[in-house]
């Protein structure tokens, strides 16, 4: 019984040994590294950069919205003018156009079919 | 020297006999409002350790001071979100630790054939070899566990906080690690003696 005990103690021991032995080696692996000479500038270069790609993504949804809404007013205002003109033909040699007839129905708008040939 | 603990580090402030804790707050509070020198100061202040245990998770220097800087990027990105000046030192730390972990994850885990004129428990440089070797071979959770107590020394509140997990999963996970990790050794010492 006593033999048992002690071979596992010293079992033990043994393992205890190896595990010991494992993480100083371990611990002696350990790699004090310093930083390069452009680590400082290289990093605040790049937070520069990322504040105004920051910047650009914050405000470009609203420039973008902005510019979206403007063309839009823009194109609605030149429909608006287009729309007034329309009754009237800017093309005096279109296939139609449209005469008043003074006499007899002085209200109405006739369309007339006009021959160019 | 504690991780969470401003008042560990020294500093060379030239601001008197203020705290460092509160010189931290306030360079945080200006890191805030966009000041490049509150900016320059945190960096200077939290570049060294970063880098090392970057280095040491990854294994690779230059890949270290990629994941340091993209860290402080993220940190500095995100500094209005955080609640606590004072939880600067932590956060930035946590970030570092998951970007390391999320590149970890990325690489395959390799299964290394060792050698047998490479003596597992030589020179240092050797040394530093075997152990990346037997690192590479192990799941990201209990390489980085094992690291972050065993390399960088941090307690187990520290590591459980930084990896997000609780304290007793911590412990289980340093238990499994350090099993791993010795079996791996004594592999890699068997093959070199053969």
């Amino acid at each position: 019984m006593n033999d048992i005990f002690h071979r596992t103690r010293e079992r033990w021991e043994d393992e205890d040994d190896v595990l010991a032995q494992a993480m100083s080696s371990l611990r002696g692996a350990s790699i004090d590294s310093t930083p390069s000479e452009r680590f400082d500038r290289d990093l605040l270069r790049k937070a520069r950069v990322g504040r105004v790609k920051d910047g650009i993504r914050y405000w470009l949804p609203g420039l973008i919205g902005a510019v979206t809404a403007s063309v839009i007013v823009l194109l609605m205002i030149s429909q608006v003018e287009a729309g007034a003109k329309w009754p009237f033909s800017r093309n005096p040699e279109a296939s139609t156009a449209r005469r008043l007839v003074p006499n007899s129905q002085a209200s109405r708008v006739v369309p007339v079919l006009t021959d160019h040939e | 020297m504690s991780l969470f603990n401003p008042t560990a580090v020294t500093l060379n402030t030239g601001w008197g006999n203020l705290d460092p804790a509160t010189i931290e707050r306030q360079w945080v509070a200006r890191c805030r409002e966009g000041d490049e020198a509150a900016m320059t100061a945190l960096i200077d202040r939290h570049r060294n350790r970063l880098i090392r245990t970057a280095a040491n998770l990854l294994r690779d220097r230059y890949e270290a001071e990629d994941i340091a800087q993209e860290s402080f990027l993220k940190a500095f990105r995100e500094i209005g979100k955080l609640r606590e000046d004072r939880a600067f030192s932590g956060y930035l730390y946590r970030i570092c630790v998951r970007l390391c972990m999320d590149r970890l994850r990325l690489k395959r885990p390799e299964l290394v054939e060792f050698d047998p004129g490479t003596p597992a428990a030589g020179n240092n440089i050797e040394n530093k070899v075997v152990v990346e070797k037997l690192l590479a071979m192990m799941p990201v959770d209990l390489r980085t566990t094992l690291v972050l107590r065993e390399m960088e020394q941090l307690s187990y509140e520290e590591v459980a906080e930084v990896m997000h997990v609780p304290v007793g999963t911590v412990r289980s996970r340093l238990h499994s690690a350090r099993e791993k990790f010795r079996n791996l050794w004594i592999e890699a010492t068997r093959e070199e003696n053969a």
